[in-house]
């Protein structure tokens, strides 16, 4: 490196999930010649879930996040039941649903409020010390704030109640669920899923006052260098609506084209990526498209997924006031394809309202209540479980041996997605921010800012490693025994 | 009054510690008002040079979480050392390794080469990218307890630890009234002291996997063969998971006074099993029985193998 070249990290970068820091290399003129975000964490869970038995799944791979140990818990149970070819009976799919639209809704509340949001309910350029949940609290009044610990907290106890446990939940088995909720687990839910509708409202006027009012939002949720024309990846359901639990994945190019509608092992085969020396964390493209860089376009395999590709891959949401503030929120980026990385709070608590929503509904469903809660397992083989994380599509995808023990496991997390595109945004942010070698906490600030768009778990990103998985072929006869097994 | 200084620190973890102290719920704000968050990085903007810059011993205390598993985790838990007066082990990682700590199993290289392919793909902690340095953390040969780093004043386990925990936890520091080092906060006794099934020591004649049964909801976990960590765990958490009909995995370790917990459950194990034949013919029956357990280490050392006594199967 020259000794004209002038270094700056922001390490640990913070308020997100994980271990990153960003290197920032200043060129003579003090402009930004090269930036570079690195993930500094690895625990290598893909080796050691090699052995392990495959109901245990869903509980070890949860803690690879416990920001979204449901999402891993459920990605995890779902890629179970295709291993053992078993389709949970409807009440097993309601309770499932019931968690996972509270989760969406206590994961999203957490970001808006806690993490990403102090920096425009605070300020981006509040002392350091107040650009918190405290300092929040202390800006919108303990009312408010109360309300915001109370809501979180509900989500947590609809988990709790369905999961056995708030964090880490134990309740996900192949082919079913190991409990059922109550009559009055049942109705006391249903009162909170009813708060948290009304508070998702809450929010999206709270986002209206604080960040659209925000002159610094303004300015980058509209400028053209913090938009991203990516590929964007989501699952929809049959409507097209979207689904955090269950569907097929979209694909659109950045035009707002489809590029591929999959499901299963077919997802997989989108995907190649490749490694870096200076991170931890490997980087997913679209095969087809393929690596042109760190750079945006329809020519290049990056690809964004989260709350900001869910609403550009969707047709609609999947419930009515979501929907209309889904249309407020085309509205005010012009209708289309939304490629401005800020949006993705917007579209986040769009996400948190409909996940309300969605959670009122599953409370009400007869078939939440009747029912079994197992389904009739065949042998063990390969499966793939995927769900929408808050954070994007998640994908687990296990080879079973003839005991029902994990010989390979692959796991593709939401985040390791992003992190292509969490790079250029925070390029494209330092480009725009560092001039004549000047930078200030604020400035800082507003360059982490741009990865916190994203919500990223940088626990959960280290986890990549598609395309090495044995190849397994079981042959059976008529009567589905297993004859022959053959790997290689 | 001056107010407790507070910092909350996550090394190789998976965030669930950070987030358990949000399930204190309102009592957060009770803490706020009485304590000041010095370091928190998934919640508040403290950088690695503003705690170099804190005095030694200016830091009231530090709850840990998550274990050792790269030189910066290593580099940062003696920096907190210094900085703090008091240092907790928050969570399974910290006090024992957790899940992670069944990395233990492999060598460095075989973890890199399963995750990253060829050693040309492997990531480096030297680098050089178009002419600018980067450097990463070495990842480390194998996983380390807090404890085998740095002395550990306090215990809070559990993955995560349960709000009860976490909440009397607080309750003693605001109240200024911390017992005496080495104290662990949770149960001195088992789990199955606080769990509701009835136990009806029966023999174990078979061991099933909890997706292979549907257990009944009254009776202990082993009484139907599944194997529950209770027994070998220490208690606290209300038995959470045995009531949602799954077997406890022994998060929290092992109570007072044991060291080993997945040895402690080899032997219990050992004793329950039995068929009533004499003789030979009972030794190969409870021969066959035991065999019948999947998954030894990932079973009795789930969360406990990087503290256990052997650490684990690799050396490098």
């Amino acid at each position: 490196m020259s000794e004209k070249i002038r270094r700056i990290s922001i390490d640990p970068i913070t308020r997100l999930e994980g271990h990153g820091r960003i290197e920032l290399f200043l060129d003579e003129e003090g402009e930004l010649a090269d930036a570079f975000f690195q993930i500094p964490e690895l625990r290598g869970f893909e080796r050691f879930c090699q052995g392990r038995k495959a109901e245990d799944m869903p509980q070890i791979t949860e803690r690879i996040c416990g920001v979204c140990p449901e999402a891993h818990h459920l990605a995890s149970t779902k890629a179970l039941d295709d291993c053992f070819s078993a389709t949970p009976p409807p009440r097993a799919r309601k309770l499932r649903e019931l968690l996972y639209n509270a989760y969406i809704f206590s994961d999203h509340l957490l970001h808006f409020y806690y993490l990403g949001g102090p920096d425009y309910l605070v300020g981006p350029y509040a002392p350091p010390q107040e650009r918190n949940i405290i300092g929040v609290i202390g800006k919108v009044g303990p009312e408010l704030g109360k309300e915001v610990i109370k809501h979180r907290s509900y989500g947590q106890r609809i988990i709790e109640a369905v999961g056995g446990r708030s964090i880490h939940p134990v309740t996900g088995l192949p082919g079913g669920q190991s409990k059922a909720i109550n009559e009055e687990e049942r109705s006391e839910i249903e009162k909170m899923a009813r708060s948290c509708v009304e508070f998702g409202r809450v929010t999206l006027s709270v986002f209206k006052k604080m960040f659209l009012g925000d002159k610094t939002y303004q300015k980058f949720s509209q400028e053209k260098a913090q938009r991203l024309p990516t590929y964007y990846m989501g699952l929809v359901d049959e409507d097209g609506a979207v689904n955090f639990y269950d569907g097929k994945v979209r694909v659109v190019a950045p035009d707002g084209e489809e590029f591929a509608l999959a499901e299963g092992k077919e997802v997989l085969d989108l995907i190649a990526e490749r490694t870096e020396p200076w991170t931890y964390v490997k980087i997913p493209y679209l095969k087809e498209v393929g690596w042109q860089g760190f750079r945006a376009g329809k020519d290049s395999g990056i690809y964004r997924v989260g709350p900001l590709a869910r609403l550009n891959v969707c047709k609609r949401m999947g419930t009515p006031l979501a929907q209309v503030e889904y249309e407020a929120y085309l509205d005010y980026f012009g209708g289309g394809m939304v490629h401005a990385t800020f949006a993705y709070h917007w579209a986040r608590i769009v996400e948190m309202l409909a996940a309300a929503e969605q959670t009122t509904r599953l409370v009400a469903d007869p078939e939440l209540m009747e029912g079994a809660l197992r389904s009739e397992l065949s042998d063990p083989g390969e499966g793939v479980g995927i769900v929408e994380a808050a954070r994007g599509t998640l994908i687990h995808h296990y080879l079973l041996d003839e005991k029902g023990l994990v010989r390979s496991a692959n796991l593709i997390v939401a985040t390791t997605h992003n992190i292509a595109g969490i790079s250029l945004s925070i390029k494209e942010m330092a480009r725009a921010v560092v001039h004549n070698g000047e930078v200030d906490q604020g400035i800082l600030n507003l360059i982490e800012m741009s990865f916190r768009n994203y919500d990223p778990c940088l626990a959960c990103a280290t986890h990549a490693f598609p395309g090495q998985m044995p190849l397994l072929v079981v042959v059976r006869d008529s009567a589905g025994r297993e004859i022959k097994r053959i790997e290689r | 009054m001056e107010k407790i200084k507070v910092g909350i620190y996550w090394a190789a973890s998976c965030g669930g510690c950070d987030v358990s102290l949000l399930e204190i719920d309102e009592q957060i704000l009770d803490v706020a008002a009485k304590a000041d968050f010095v370091l928190w990085p998934c919640a508040i903007d403290t950088k690695y040079a503003d705690l170099r810059a804190y005095k030694d011993g200016s830091i009231d205390i530090v709850l840990f979480n998550g274990a050792i598993r790269t030189e910066e985790n290593r580099e940062i838990a003696k920096l907190l050392r210094d900085k703090a007066k008091y240092l907790v082990a928050y969570g399974s990682c910290a006090q024992m390794g957790g899940v992670i700590g069944l990395a233990n199993l492999s060598s460095r290289k075989e973890i890199f080469t399963t995750l990253f392919g060829a050693k040309t793909h492997w990531p480096k902690e030297e680098s050089n990218q178009d002419g600018y340095p980067l450097h990463l953390p070495a990842f480390l040969d194998r996983l380390l307890p807090l404890g085998d780093v740095v002395e550990v004043d306090y215990v809070i386990p559990g993955c995560p630890p349960p709000r009860e925990m976490v909440s009397q936890f607080f309750d003693a520091l605001l109240g200024g009234k911390l017992p005496e080092k080495g104290a662990v906060f949770a149960a001195e006794k088992n789990l199955c002291d606080e769990c509701p099934r009835e136990r009806r020591e029966e023999r174990i004649t078979r061991i099933v996997r909890p997706h292979e049964i549907e257990p009944d909801p009254d009776i202990c976990l082993l009484d139907q063969g599944i194997i529950c960590m209770g027994p070998a765990t220490r208690g606290g958490c209300g038995a959470v998971c045995p009531m949602a009909n799954m077997p406890c995995t022994g998060c929290a370790g092992p109570p007072a006074n044991i060291t080993d917990q997945g040895a402690t459950m080899l032997i219990t194990i050992a004793s329950l099993i039995g068929t009533g034949l004499e003789g030979e013919e009972e030794l190969e029956a409870e021969e066959a029985i035991l065999a019948e357990i999947d998954d030894v280490i990932g079973t009795f050392y789930r969360f406990s193998l990087a503290a256990s006594i052997f650490k684990g199967a690799h050396r490098e």
